[in-house]
């Protein structure tokens, strides 16, 4: 065999080295596009995807948002209290959306996880459907089945109540002092605050199911040319 | 033949023509698409209360009891009372009073945080004139109740545990 010059296998080897990388560059590259059946490329700038939410019908953004026109409100066990939570479509592209719910009772200290955040309900609109495989006792993820165009609106929540039996969880302690005993109600409710959060996400409407897949990692729920559909 | 192929894998060289391959195997691997998404969030809270307080006042005249209510607490009530009297000698009226069937007397409206019963909204216990009344002394007791509002729905109240619930139902929904 011919002996190689060494300079040359080097000189070689860092042509082959270059010669594949840009080949390599040419096969496939990353990119963030929406992809056209027909395999054109449409370039897509962040901005145009966008979601909202609003509550009676005004921009809810940010922590101490929800629940404003209930502020000067008695909370009755019981009565269902008309608040209109919406997601809305503000940008220029259709979306698919979701929205993660999380419910809890917190008092001076901190969260009270000996009572049930069930006990806080919200009034589901129509569209909405939950997905029980990613929900826990205190979050709910609930599904629009049906992709919103740009301006697109659905209701999520039409009214908020507390269960009546809150009103009646008590004990009974006895107080004596100067030969008189009192009777005095405990209530496990009182004293204590609700807190909603509410986070809506939207994902592209183009190859939808790989979107919401790799963006929400859900593996039970379809997207389908704009119908959405929760697997039990 | 052999003895120059294992010279040649061992030099520098090579390693690095190899490197080069498995650098071009990586960058032709399928590409990578990163979708876009938007998200918003939002969130509120509200105290909740429970406890509730009242007080029940009774004005003598006449020989007359005229019983009224106070809501002295922070949240909305119901309220009723039960009277213990002679038949014989008094007579309980009051157009804003339903008489359940369990005896007691319960007020067809809601009493409002802070408020103060209307003398018009009275329960009056009507004890017959003095020269019919005997000469021993008689005693009219009153005991009142109250519980905290709470709804069935929006339009019907609940009836607090052991209270009549059609005359719960009678009271007037705000």
């Amino acid at each position: 065999m011919t002996k190689i010059n060494k300079n040359t296998l080097r000189i070689a080897a860092a042509v082959l080295c270059i010669a594949l990388i840009v080949l390599g560059g040419l096969i496939g590259r990353t990119r963030a596009a929406l992809l056209e059946g027909n395999g054109a490329q449409v370039e897509l700038g962040m901005e145009t995807l966008a979601v909202q939410l609003t509550e009676n019908g005004k921009t809810v953004d940010g922590d101490g948002t929800l629940f404003s026109s209930l502020k000067d409100v008695s909370i009755d066990p019981g009565y269902t209290y008309a608040d209109e939570i919406a997601v809305n479509n503000n940008g220029a592209s259709e979306e698919y959306v979701r929205v993660i719910v999380t419910k809890y009772w917190t008092d001076d200290g901190g969260k009270v996880t000996t009572v049930s955040p069930d006990d806080i309900e919200l009034v589901l609109g129509n569209g909405w459907a939950a997905n029980k495989k990613e929900s826990t006792a205190e979050q709910t993820v609930y599904y629009c089945n049906k992709s919103l165009a740009p301006g697109g609106s659905s209701t999520l929540f039409t009214g908020i109540k507390l269960d009546a039996d809150i009103a009646g969880a008590y004990t009974i302690k006895e107080k004596s002092e100067d030969d008189k005993t009192t009777l005095i109600a405990e209530f496990k409710y009182d004293g204590l605050t609700f807190n909603v959060e509410a986070e809506a996400q939207a994902v592209q409407y183009e190859h939808g199911q790989e979107a919401a897949g790799s963006a929400w990692g859900v593996t039970n729920v379809t997207f389908n040319n704009g119908s959405v559909t929760v697997q039990d | 033949m052999r003895g120059s192929i294992v010279k040649i894998l061992h030099k520098r060289s090579a390693a690095f023509a190899l490197a080069a391959v498995l650098m071009a195997t990586a960058v032709s691997v399928p590409s990578v698409l990163a979708y876009f998404t938007d998200y918003v969030k939002a969130s509120g809270s509200k105290d909740v209360h429970l406890q509730w307080q009242t007080e029940l006042k009774e004005d003598v005249r006449d020989n007359d009891k005229h019983i009224t209510i106070n809501n002295v607490g922070k949240t909305p009530v119901v309220v009723r009372v039960q009277i213990f009297a002679n038949e014989d000698l008094a007579s309980i009226r009051g157009s804003s009073w339903k008489n359940g069937a369990d005896g007691w007397y319960y007020y067809k409206k809601i009493l409002a945080e802070g408020e103060e019963m209307a003398e018009a909204d009275e329960l009056l216990v009507d004890v017959k004139g003095s020269d019919q009344l005997p000469d021993s002394d008689f005693n009219i007791v009153v005991i009142h109740e109250s519980q905290r509002v709470a709804y069935e729905s929006n339009t019907k109240l609940a009836a607090p545990d052991g209270w009549d619930k059609d005359a719960v139902a009678a009271i007037a929904v705000q």
